[in-house]
This record gives C-alpha cells, structure tokens and sequence, in this order.
C-alpha cells in the first residue's frame, strides 16, 4: 500500500499482525487454545490435558502478549476497564482462569478439587475462549471483523482445536473412556466450523466495501496458499477425510500417525485462518474514491 | 508545556520576519527556545500573506535551517573536469582564499566587460535579492543577468504585458469583489504564483462568497480544482479560446465597455494602412476621431466630443481606421469553433463562458467606496506561466489583457488588478513613491522608488527599439523585446554567439541560488554552456547539480532564518499586498545567527565590491536608489556596514522613529491604502494598449538585424494585433507522440529545493501526485497502462525521462502531468535525491523554441510514452 | 461545560498540508508520525470529478470507541470532550488504534527514528524531546492542543478567539478554513457555522458523535 493510499482504499490494520504485532497472533491463538484444551480436556478428566492446556495458555498465551505490549510493566493496569474494554474484560477471564485453574490443578494433584471450583473455572476457560472474537468483533471500521459471526467462529475453532489436542493427549494416555464422545464433540465443532466459516465469509463480502477487499485479500490475495492450503486443505478436508475415513474403517482402523498428523493439520489451519483474518483486517476508507 | 519544564527555560522568544521559502515572502513569526528555532507561525497583523498562515514549504524552513547537509564552508573544486554527475571532489578552503581568488577574476572580467560576467539569481529569493542585487550590478557594470531557469519559464510575456497594462509585474482578480474569475493557467490562491499566501487567503474567502471561479487547465489539480467549473485545455492553445471569448463578447453580444475602451485604452487611435498610429503632423501625437466635431484631434485635446471606436475615415487622403474597429474585425477570425479546433474547449463552452464573463461584468455598474463612487466590473481573466508559458506568450497575455479592457475591468473595483503600483507613500515621509503616469503616445508609465517596489530594468513603457552591437552574450542588443535570453542556457548559444560575431564568451558566473542544471531545459544542453564559463562562483545552501558539476567556488550561504535585511518582501512588488488590502512593509531579521562560516551573500558582495575598488561607487548608487534622505546618504569615503545601511533605509522610509531597532522589534509596519491607489486606473489619466502599435517598428528593425546576422527569426509575431500561433507542439504531425506532456507547481514544492527538507518529503509521499506522473485513466487503458507503471516518456528527438504512473480522470485525456522541478542526484541533497521526475530533461532550448517577441521559452513538449516496468 | 470542537470549510481547504505539519512542530512530533493529516484523492464521475482534499484529525469523539475500548483508563474523555492518553498509563496494547475508525491513533513504536537517517538528531529534534517528550511503547494522538487551550484557557483567553488559545493547526491554515470553539455554545463560531453552513461530521454511522465537523465544497 502507497502512503497516499491510506483510508482511500480499503486500508490494512497493522498493529495486530505486522512487526511486532504478530506476537499478538501467536498469544491470541494459544491463549484460546489453551483455554480450550484445559475446558475440553477436563470434560473428561484429563488432568495431564488441563496442564498442558493450562500451560499453553499462560506461558505461551500470557508470554507472548506480555512481549506484545508496548509497556509490559504496565500489564496490570489492562484490568481496569472491563465495564466497556473487551481486552480488559478477557484479560479478567484469563487471569481468573489461570488462578483457578493452576488451583484446581494444584488440588487435583494433591488432595482433590471441587466440583464447583472446576465449573467455575471452566465458565472462565469458555469466556477466555470467546473473548478475543468480541474485542475483535467490536472494532466498527473493519467490516471483516465487525461481524457477529466472527466471535461463533472464533470460539468453534478454539473448542475444536482445544479438542483435537485432548484427543491427543487421550491417545497418549491410552484411555478408552470418552473417546467416542470426544470424537464425537470433534464431528460436531468440525461440522459447525464448515456452516460458520462460509457463511462468516460470504456475509463479510457482501457488507461494506472494505469487507469485500478483506474477503477477495484472504481468498485470492498475496496469502492466497494460507487460505487454500493452510485452511482449506489442511484445515479442513485433511482431519475431514480422517473423520470420514473413521466412519468407514473406525477410529482404530486410522492409524495413529495419521490422526496426530490431521491434529497438526487442524492447528495450522486455524493458526492460518487467524493470521488471514487479522491480515485482511481492512478499514472501510475515509474518502473512498472511486478513481481508476 | 509542563509548568516545571517552563522554569528550565532560559530563553521563549518569538522573532518577526519574512518566509524565505517561496516569493510571496509572508510575514512570519519564529519562536526561539533556548537559542533553538522551534516555532514557524504566520503574521496575523500583516496583510502580506495569510494573515496568520502559512503553507507547509513556510513551516518547513527550520528544516532548512537545520538541515545536516547545509554548506558550512566554503568549497574548491578540484577536479579539473566538469560535467553532469562529476564528482567535484570539494576542498575546504577559508574565506579570504576564495574572496581573494573571486575578486582578482571579478576585477578582470569587470576592467575588460562587465557583460563578459554571468549574474543569475533565483526567483525563490526574488523579493528578498531584488533590492540588493540592483545596485549591485549597476555598479558592476551592469553585467549579464538572468533569473534562473524562471527568466525563461515564466513572465517573460506576462511581465510585459502587466506592465504595460496594469503598471504592475503581474496580475490577480481583485478577490474581494470579483464574482466571476477565469484562470488560463495560473495558480492563484491554490498554492503557487505571485503573493501565494495573501492570494490562498482572499481566493478562499472569495469562494465562500460565491465568486464563480473558471479554470481553463490540463489539469484538474490545484487552483482548478477548487474551481466553480474546469475546462480541460489543450496547452498552448489558450490564446485561441481566449480570442474566440472576445470576438463572441465584441461581435455577438455586442458587448463592451465603450467608455473604458474610449478612454482608458488606444482604442480610440486612428490607424493608417501601414498599422501605424495617424499622428498630428505638428505633435507627432496619435490622433482619435472626435465624432462630434467630425474630425481627427489628438488624443488628448480636451475639446473632444465624443471618441470613434469604429468606421473609416480619411486624413490628408490617407485612409485610417480607429483600432478597436481593426480589433472588432481581426477577431472574427476566431470563431468558437476554430478555437474549438486546436485546444479541444468544446465551441459551445467557449460561447457561454464568454456570454456569462461578459453579462457578470454588468458594465455600467459603479460601486462606492471610502465615498468615492467607482465602476464597478466584478469580472477578471488571469494567466501565468501554464497559459503564457508557450512559444505565443507575448500575444497570449495580450489576448488576456485585451478580454479584460473589452468589459473595463483592469484595476477597477472587482476586476484584474496588478500589484498596486500607485502609492503616496507611508503617511509623513510620502515614501515609498510610486506613481503611474502618461509617458508616450498617452500610454501609462510607472515611475517606481529605487530598487524596492520597482518594477523591472527600465520599466514597461516605451519599450526599448533594437540596435545591433553585437557585443552583448544575451542578444539583448538585438531582441528588444526579449525579456532573459534564451541564449545564456540554449543549444545554439554558439552558433548565435558566432553570427554576431561576439569573441569569446562569458568569462565569469556568480550563481546566487538557482539550480539551472535541472530548473531549465535538457541538462544536456545546459550543461555544455557551464562548460564554457571558465569561473563559476555559486553561493548556495546545498552543493547542489550546479554546483557539483561546474561550480569552481561554492560558498555557503545563510538561509532566510539567519538574514538580517531590510528589503524583504518589497521586491518587484509583486509580494505586497494588492486591491484593497493595506499596505505593509517587512524587514527580514535573523531569528538565530549564522552557523559554522555561513555568510550572508549580500555582505559577501559588499565585500567584493569593496575589493574591486568599488565601494564608493555602490554607496553612491544606494544613496539614488534607495532615495536616501539627505541625513541618511552615505558621504564618500564613508564606511558603513549594511545593517546600518538597513537602518537609514527604513528611517528614510518611515521617518527616524521607526529605525532598525523599532523594525527588529515590530518585523513590519502597516499603513491604509487609499481608494486612489488601489484602484489608480479611476484617477489617472493614462491609457493602456490593446493594439500592440510599438511591435511594427520593433519588428521591422529585428527584421532588419537578424537578417543581415543570418539569424531565421520568424518575426509573424511582431504583428500589432493580438493574435494566436500555433507552437511546435501542435505542429508535431507523428502519430507516436500522441500524449502533450507539462509541469505544473505542487504546493509543496517551491522550485527545485525544497525536497530537500524530510517532512515535505514524507508529505509529497503522502500525496498521490507530487512524485509521479499523471495521466487520464482511459488513455491509459487504451495504451495498455496500470496505475503505478514504471513509465518513459520520449520527446520527439530522442530526450527521455522515467517515472511512476497515477492515474486520474481529471486531466485532460491527451495531457501527461509531471509535478514541479524534480529528480536530484547531487550527493549535496541526500533527502531529495531520486525524488519524483526532471520534467525539463524533455526541454529544448534554442530560438525555435521561444516566443519570438518575448522569448519565453515552451515549456510543453510531445512525447509518447511506455511501459518499461 | 464546553465541549471543543472544530469546523473544516472543505470548500476553503486548498490541501497545502500546513495544518499537518503546524501540529508536527507543535508537537515535535518524530519522522512517520503524524496526528492530522490530509487525504487526498478523486471524487466524482467525469466531468464532475475533482480532486478531493480531506484534512482529518481525530474528531475527540463524544461517544469515542478508543476511550470505550482502552483497558486501563490510559484513554479518557475530559469533561470538556477532549480524548487524551495518559503516556503514563498506557500499556501499549493498541486496542485503541485498532478501535478507531478513523484511524487517527498511532503506536510510538521507534523513538530513535532521525528525520536526517544517519546523521544524527537535528538541533531541533533535540530540544523537541526534551521541551515535548514522548514516550516510545504508547499510543500517540492528536490532543486538540489541550496545552494551548488550558494554558490559554488560565490567561483568560478564548479557545477559537485568541490565537495563542487556539489549536496550531487552526492557526496555521492560509486559507483559514479551520475554526474552533465550543459547541455547547449556541453563538461560537463553530456552533454558527454548523447551523448555517450544514456542516456535517464525518462518517457519522461509525457512531462515535465527532466533535469534528466539515462544511462540503
Ligand atoms: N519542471 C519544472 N521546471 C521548472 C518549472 C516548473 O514548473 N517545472 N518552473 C520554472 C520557473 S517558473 C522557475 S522561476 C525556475 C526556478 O528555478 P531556480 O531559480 O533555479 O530555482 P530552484 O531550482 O528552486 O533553485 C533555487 C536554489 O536556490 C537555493 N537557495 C534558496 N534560498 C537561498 C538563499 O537564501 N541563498 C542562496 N544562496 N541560495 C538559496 C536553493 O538551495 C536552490 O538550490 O524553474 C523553472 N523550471
Ligand atoms: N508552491 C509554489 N509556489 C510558487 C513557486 C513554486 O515553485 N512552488 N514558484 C513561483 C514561481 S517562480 C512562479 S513563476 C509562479 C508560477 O505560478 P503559476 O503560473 O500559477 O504556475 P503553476 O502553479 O505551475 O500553474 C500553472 C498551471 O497551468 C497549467 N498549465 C500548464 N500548461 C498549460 C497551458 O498550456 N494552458 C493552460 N491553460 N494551463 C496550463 C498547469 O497545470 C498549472 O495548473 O509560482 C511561484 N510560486
Ligand atoms: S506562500 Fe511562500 S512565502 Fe508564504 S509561507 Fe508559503 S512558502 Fe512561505
Ligand atoms: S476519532 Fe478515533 S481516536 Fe479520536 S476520539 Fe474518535 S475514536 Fe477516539
Ligand atoms: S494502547 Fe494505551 S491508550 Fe491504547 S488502548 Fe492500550 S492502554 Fe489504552
Ligand atoms: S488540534 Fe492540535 S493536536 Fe490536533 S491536529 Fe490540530 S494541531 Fe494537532
Ligand atoms: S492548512 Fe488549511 S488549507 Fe491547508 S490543508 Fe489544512 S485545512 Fe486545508
Ligand atoms: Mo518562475
């Protein structure tokens, strides 16, 4: 984009991706990831799952947005807001669940926890899970994210990959028990993830002008191979055809590096997506002209 | 500011004083901090200038003052060799090494010929050179003088024309009551021309007001695109459209102002068959047919009834016509359509653009101000360097001198107005003086106080008649009506050098400022006349393309922030402020001294004449021509410095009260224009030309000389009636290059020096115009071309220059746009260097391609382009 | 309680970027970033199309998104409708930035940019850090000159009336088609203007109730 381009033409957001900004990418998909594979993984009592998820949510989630800020010090000072910040909201949401959740992981380790303190931990596991959509849905100038769809989306692909993750850990630990239900939960956030993805992209096309470049920029623009390769392939048809396979041969009939292959191909698909949609994060321009 | 950092300071100043970085030479105010120029603001209480504002090259110029790469020493080339991109290898020598050297050569050159010494200055610094370089050169010699490349691309029609017309060095519609403006060209309140930060402000206002502005332009950028309605024009074509307008106003409306015409202009005067005045055999003055008395009196003689404008009468057996008549019937040649034709303006537009400029004239109309009940002619017609910038410049800014007399609206309330030449002075001392009068033939005159608020060598009126010497590198001898020659920059210098048998050529250069290498035609062609000068002196900011490859000494400069002066914005006068608006008078004041070994150029030359043994010479010609008060000349013998020089200046000026300290303190003074001078044309008796008499003999006498030198002049143009010529741009008959291709002013940019500075930089970047080439988007698609192309634009033999393509609809579809004066390379400029485009690389430069009578070079040139990346 | 706000006369605007740099100087502001600044570009079909010149700045929205947005109050509206960032308290997250759709907020990533790269600090650069400091790592914005108004404010001067009162890049303008003043007033300038001159606010679907407004050519 030419500097005299700017809010002309559907104008790139920046600060979430490029430079430093892709910090923010990384932190953002861990922090969900995490959350989710803790929520997921504790569904089906999967301690070791909780810690991992745990983990990754707040060494790689935490850590990365640490090193995002421009004043890491300040970082306390992002709470203070949640009446009308998002970010201070999902920070509150990601605080109280690494609280609570290094505490129920602590008490499950050495005595037990409580049921209670998991529910309680888990709502924020979920509302850390979502939160991220919503800061970024609440952003009015970019048609792309100003969508009420992007927190569903946001949130399918956080649970499906917090899932896949426990279902890897599943397979590890060799546990029999919740495995058909754990798939099962894959089939359906892997079917809901196939109507939200569309359906967000075709109703951000046809919305205001900059939703269309954002829309043609994932589909067609320089990063192209991300969104047919990263999402579409991998992402998608991969673990689809390994369900698909699972229905006709059954889950055991797969084997095994197949499966943790289709995992790592769903986590870069997701990890492709959320690149494509903070890089096609596109303002509708100030003075849009039509000139050639 | 933080309360606690304020008690830090130890010093918060404001200094009043002129901007530098243009010649509309605004008041300013510059904020110190700590000996630390931080602030660049506009003079809200002065009336040059936006009153308050500036543009962003006026707050630029503590980048200026800052810059880094700014000239510090003075250099020596010691690389023999000197060219485009030679590396001068510079020196660093010590100022009475290079005075010494500069004045034993200057001391040569003057004892031999002071026309064998080149003296060019730029226009940037116009106003602010102006009044210091005169009395320079006269007392030099005067040597050979040139302005820049402007001399050539600007004025050299319009300048004359204004003159003659307006008694001024240029034009503007008097905002403040003009309802109807129409632009051939110019710039005015959108950024550039003449008292650019005064004329953005009263056109702004005026566009709140409901004036109707008219652009005639290629390009629908700046003053045109603020614009009531823009008229896409083929360039070099306006004086066609210009005289269609006044032959439908004249011959199909019927329409003009019979009283003006009868009184204010020669349009009264009998002509005979040979196009010269009918002259009473006793007087030798022009006579006019008193209808009345029913026969010829001299112009003048009070007894006249009533003045002809039209029939056919006989004196003495000898058939004559009055002049209006012969221009009522010489237009009708140029019909809407035939104008149509060649500049592409639609017949149908010309036709109601003429009948709305003639019915908003609403002649007859009168208005009164400050009690004096005048005409009242809310219409004006201007152009400037894009419409009289062609090889028909002298008559196209006839043309529009002409459509504004039709309708009587030359320096009347609403009309075309020049920068006020009539002035009685600050109240008590009477001066500055300046005074329009009837010279010959009744014609006006300016008789102007010394080298301010002057208006050119010599003045307008009469003009001067040829008379070969054949001594004079510039063929000022020859061309009488050559404005600056062509041939100090031009391809055929030696071939015309040869043919008046001049021996040997310039010897010495002084280059105050100016970049010439890029500012003028192909550095090519330029560049072998530098070769011939065997000492080049330039006094500059940056080592600049001149500099670097034929400069011999550089000298560092001050720039405007560090010059202590009192000629500042008076200059030709094209810088105060005009129409209704007060008068001011600006001293320029060093906001913080100079750095490193800069030195004022001014003293450098008071020190040179002093050298040269002159030094009584030149206080003797500053005593006349600053009109000295008798306390305040300098006796001979006497030795003052120039500020004490600055000091009687203003006391002369403004009484002993208002003497240097009192200006240091205040930055300018303002007094109330009278109704009297800003509207003169009302109570003078004088008269303005719209036959163009004087050229037949001027013509006939070139005529004479070229032809007997061998020089092909083409004199067609010498012809008393305003007429249009094609140029060679439109006589280009190979289809290939299509595309016409001209420049045009950024309002970023003020010549070729201020890319220099990073925040204009990052704002032309900014800008989608200013560093790339612009076309019609539907050319374009027909060519096969893209937005942001790497493009080459190729003349017609062979010059080319490269670029990025930005793609527009408003331009006209057979026009190529390059904005101001770009393409650096001298490692001097690191920040400008490789910016934007060298339009004057497709230039030629040589007696083909000038006007003929005022040798104003083109400045449009064909081309084709394509497609290299 | 004013609310300050400012009027743009498109029609008097001749795009010469004073107003730009008016606040770069008043700020000190260093290379690349910039808190008004002017769009420019083509509007129109065919014989109506013009070249269009929009100086923008932020509009110190009533309802601001980037005030709505900041999480840790480094971001706040005056009582008297100026939105300012505390460099203090910002944590450089740049929600705000992302937040505002008119994109008027820049992230002060790199302090040790040089307007002349490489050759060091310019005398000007140097003073300008210590007279108007910035902190690197927040965010960066326009601030209605709120030292001009406060200062001037405590003289007794009238924001809009008295220059030294008034915003820079208001009186820098040459075509003087900038105004300034209180919009809760109903016989400001500004209040005036609006009404009789139509002057919208920019975007105003965005939601956030601009305290800038523009007369259209
Ligand atoms: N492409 C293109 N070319 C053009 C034009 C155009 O519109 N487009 N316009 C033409 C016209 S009308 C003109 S008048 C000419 C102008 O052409 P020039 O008069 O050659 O103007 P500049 O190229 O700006 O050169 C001015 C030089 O003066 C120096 N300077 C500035 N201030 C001072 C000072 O105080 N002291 C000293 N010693 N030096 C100083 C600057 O550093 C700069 O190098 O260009 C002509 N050439
Ligand atoms: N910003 C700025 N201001 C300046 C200067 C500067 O360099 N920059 N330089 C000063 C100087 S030296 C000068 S001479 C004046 C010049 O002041 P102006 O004469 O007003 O010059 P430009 O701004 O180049 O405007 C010329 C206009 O004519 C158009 N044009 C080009 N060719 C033709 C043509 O054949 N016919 C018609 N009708 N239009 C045409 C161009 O597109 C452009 O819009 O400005 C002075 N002021
Ligand atoms: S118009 Fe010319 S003199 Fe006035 S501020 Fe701009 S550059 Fe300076
Ligand atoms: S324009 Fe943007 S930065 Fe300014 S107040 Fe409105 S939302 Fe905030
Ligand atoms: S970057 Fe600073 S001002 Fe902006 S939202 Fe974050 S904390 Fe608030
Ligand atoms: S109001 Fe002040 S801070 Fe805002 S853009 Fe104008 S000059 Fe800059
Ligand atoms: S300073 Fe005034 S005229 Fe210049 S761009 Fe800004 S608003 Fe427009
Ligand atoms: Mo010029």
């Amino acid at each position: 984009m030419k500097p005299y381009e700017w809010m002309v033409k559907p104008t790139p957001q920046t600060e979430w991706i490029d430079g430093r900004g892709i910090l923010f990418w990384i932190a953002f998909f861990f922090i969900e990831l995490g959350a989710a594979m803790f929520l997921v993984s504790s569904l089906f009592g999967n301690l070791f799952g909780e810690l991992i998820g745990w983990l990754l949510c707040a060494v790689l989630g935490g850590g990365f947005h640490l090193v995002y800020l421009g004043h890491p010090l300040r970082f306390y000072r992002m709470i203070l807001r949640p009446q009308t910040s998002w970010i201070s909201r999902g920070l509150l949401f990601v605080s109280g669940f690494l609280v609570l959740g290094l505490v129920h992981i602590a008490l499950s380790l050495w005595t037990a926890s409580t049921l209670v303190l998991l529910i309680v931990t888990n709502v924020l596991a979920f509302l850390a899970i979502i939160y991220g959509g919503f800061a970024m849905s609440y952003i009015r100038g970019i048609p792309l994210w100003n969508s009420a769809l992007l927190p569903v989306l946001y949130t399918v692909a956080g649970l499906w990959g917090g899932a896949e993750l426990s279902a890897v850990v599943e397979l590890q630990s060799g546990g029999p028990g919740g495995n058909a239900m754990l798939e099962d939960l894959i089939k359906i956030l892997l079917a809901a993830f196939i109507v939200v993805f569309p359906t967000y992209l075709i109703t951000a096309r046809y919305g205001l002008s900059a939703g269309k470049t954002s829309v043609s920029e994932i589909v067609k623009g320089k990063w192209w191979p991300f969104f047919w390769v990263g999402v579409i392939v991998l992402g998608i048809a991969l673990p689809m055809g390994v369900i698909i396979a699972s229905f006709v041969v059954g889950i055991s009939g797969i084997p095994l590096a197949l499966l943790y292959l289709s995992v790592a191909f769903e986590l870069i698909g997701d990890l492709m997506l959320r690149y494509l949609i903070l890089k096609a994060g596109y303002y509708n321009p100030l003075v849009p002209m039509p000139g050639p | 500011m933080a309360g606690s950092r304020q008690e830090q300071l130890r010093e918060d100043t404001w200094i009043p004083t002129v901007c530098g970085r243009c010649y509309g030479a605004c008041g300013i105010r510059v904020r110190r901090v700590n000996g630390v120029a931080v602030k660049i603001e506009g003079q809200p209480l002065s009336t040059q200038g936006s009153r308050g504002g500036t543009c962003a090259k006026g707050l630029s110029g503590l980048q200026v003052l800052y810059d880094p790469n700014r000239l510090n020493v003075p250099l020596k080339r010691t690389n023999p060799e000197k060219g485009l991109f030679v590396d001068p290898q510079w020196k660093e020598i010590t100022w009475d090494e290079a005075l010494d050297e500069i004045a034993r050569k200057l001391k040569a050159v003057i004892e031999k010929d002071p026309k064998r010494l080149f003296y060019q200055v730029t226009t940037c610094r116009a106003p602010y050179l102006r009044g210091n370089t005169r009395p320079i050169m006269r007392t030099l010699g005067p040597p050979t003088a040139f302005v820049g490349g402007g001399g050539l691309h600007c004025g050299a029609g319009a300048h004359q024309i204004a003159g003659m017309v307006h008694g001024s060095w240029s034009i503007v519609p008097d905002f403040k009551y003009c309802n109807y403006a129409i632009y051939f060209g110019a710039n005015k309140g959108g950024g550039s021309g003449h008292s650019s930060g005064t004329c953005i402000r009263l056109a702004a206002e005026a566009r709140t007001q409901g004036t109707k502005f008219v652009a005639f332009d290629p390009m629908r950028n700046f003053a045109s695109s603020k614009a009531t309605e823009w008229i896409p024009i083929v360039p070099g074509t306006d004086g066609a459209v210009i005289l269609a307008m006044c032959n439908v106003i004249v011959n199909d409306l019927g329409i003009y102002d019979e009283k003006y015409l009868k009184l204010k202009t020669n349009g009264p005067y009998l002509v005979g068959e040979d196009g010269r005045y009918v002259r009473d055999g006793e007087t030798g003055e022009p006579l006019v047919w008193d209808s009345t008395a029913a026969k010829a009196k001299v112009y003048d003689d009070p007894s006249i009834g009533d003045f002809a404008l039209e029939g056919e009468y006989e004196i003495e057996g000898k058939r004559c016509h009055p002049v209006f008549g012969l221009v009522r019937e010489h237009i009708k040649k140029y019909t809407p359509e035939m104008a149509s034709k060649v500049s592409d303006v639609p017949a149908s537009t010309i036709r109601r653009i003429a009948t709305e400029f003639a019915e908003a004239a609403s002649i007859g109309s009168t208005i009164t101000i400050d009690g004096h009940n005048l005409p009242l002619r809310p219409v004006s017609a201007v152009l400037f360097r894009g419409g009289e910038g062609h090889e028909n410049s002298y008559h196209t800014c006839g043309a529009v001198a002409l459509l504004n007399q039709i309708v009587g609206a030359a320096d009347v309330p609403g009309g075309t107005v020049g920068w006020t030449p009539q002035s009685f002075g600050f109240p008590g001392t009477g001066k500055p003086a300046m005074h329009i009068g009837k010279g010959k033939d009744g014609m006006l005159t300016v008789d102007r106080f010394g080298p301010t608020f002057a208006w050119s060598g010599g003045g307008p009126w009469p003009p001067k008649m040829p008379e070969f010497r054949g001594d004079d590198p510039a063929l000022h001898d020859i061309f009488a009506t050559m404005f600056h020659s062509p041939f100090l920059a031009s391809s055929d210098q030696e071939e015309m050098w040869q043919k008046i048998g001049l021996k040997g050529g310039i010897e010495m250069m002084i280059s105050w400022g100016a970049n010439t290498i890029l500012s003028i035609a192909n550095r090519e062609i330029v560049a072998e006349t530098l070769k011939r000068i065997p000492f080049i002196v330039v006094s500059e900011l940056f080592s600049t393309e001149l500099a670097e490859g034929f400069a011999d000494i550089l000298l560092p400069d001050t720039c405007y922030l560090e010059q202590a002066d009192c000629f500042a914005g008076s200059g030709m006068g094209f810088s105060l402020p005009f129409a209704k608006d007060d008068w001011a008078y600006h001293i320029t004041q060093a906001v913080v001294e100079p750095q490193y070994e800069r030195r004022n150029f001014v003293d450098v030359l008071w020190e040179l004449v002093d050298r040269v043994g002159k030094r009584d010479q030149l206080m003797e010609v500053m005593n006349d021509a600053y009109s000295l008060a008798d306390e305040y000349k300098v006796k001979p013998g006497e030795k003052i410095d120039r500020l004490e020089m600055c000091d009687r200046v203003v006391k002369s000026l403004f009484g002993p009260e208002h003497d240097w300290e009192w200006f240091k303190k205040h930055g300018f003074i303002t007094w109330p224009k009278r109704v009297e001078e800003a509207y003169w044309r009302c109570f003078t008796d004088c008269r303005a030309p719209i036959y163009f008499e004087h050229l037949i003999d001027i013509g006939e006498k070139t005529r004479e000389i070229t032809d007997k030198l061998g020089i092909d002049l083409d004199t067609a143009q010498y012809t008393p009636l305003i007429s249009w010529t094609p140029c060679s741009v439109h006589h280009v008959k190979d289809p290939a290059y299509d595309l016409y291709c001209f420049s045009y002013r950024d309002i970023l940019h003020t010549g070729s020096h201020t890319m220099e500075q990073p925040w204009l930089d990052e704002l032309s970047h900014m800008n989608p115009y200013t560093y790339n080439i612009v076309m019609h988007s539907e050319t374009a698609k027909e060519k096969g071309l893209k937005d942001g192309d790497l493009v080459e634009l190729e003349t017609v033999v062979g010059r080319k220059v490269e670029g990025r393509l930005k793609l527009l609809t408003g331009i006209h579809q057979k026009a190529v746009g390059i904005a101001a004066c770009a393409g650096h390379w001298a490692k001097g400029m690191p920040i400008a260097k490789g910016k934007g485009v060298n339009f004057d690389i497709l230039l030629e430069l040589d007696l083909k391609h000038c006007d003929p009578v005022s040798f104003n070079m083109e400045t449009a040139v064909r081309i084709k382009i394509r497609k290299i990346g | 309680m004013p609310r300050w706000g400012m009027v743009i006369n498109l029609q008097k605007c001749v795009g010469c970027y004073a107003c730009v740099l008016a606040c770069k100087q008043e700020h000190f502001l260093p290379p690349g970033i910039f808190w008004g600044r002017v769009v420019v570009g083509e509007t129109g079909q065919r014989a109506a199309v013009t070249k269009a010149a929009y100086p923008v700045l932020c509009n110190h929205c009533e309802d601001a998104a980037c005030v709505k947005v900041c999480p840790t109050g480094a971001t706040v509206q005056r009582e008297d409708g100026i939105v300012t960032v505390d460099y203090d308290k910002c944590a450089g997250c740049r929600y705000c930035v992302l937040a505002c759709p008119y994109q008027q907020r820049t992230y002060y990533a790199d302090s040790k940019k040089e307007y002349f790269p490489g050759q060091g600090l310019t005398p000007l650069e140097k003073i300008g850090k210590e007279l108007y400091p910035l902190q690197e790592g927040s965010v960066l914005k326009c601030n209605f000159c709120i030292e001009r108004i406060d200062s001037g404010l405590k003289k007794g001067l009238v924001p809009g009336v008295d220059r030294e009162a008034t915003p820079a890049c208001v009186i820098a303008c040459p075509a003087k088609a900038r105004y300034f003043g209180d919009l809760n007033d109903a016989n400001s300038e500004v209040t005036l203007l609006i009404k009789e001159k139509k002057a919208s606010q920019f975007h105003p679907e965005f939601g956030t109730d601009p305290s800038v407004y523009y007369i259209l050519r």
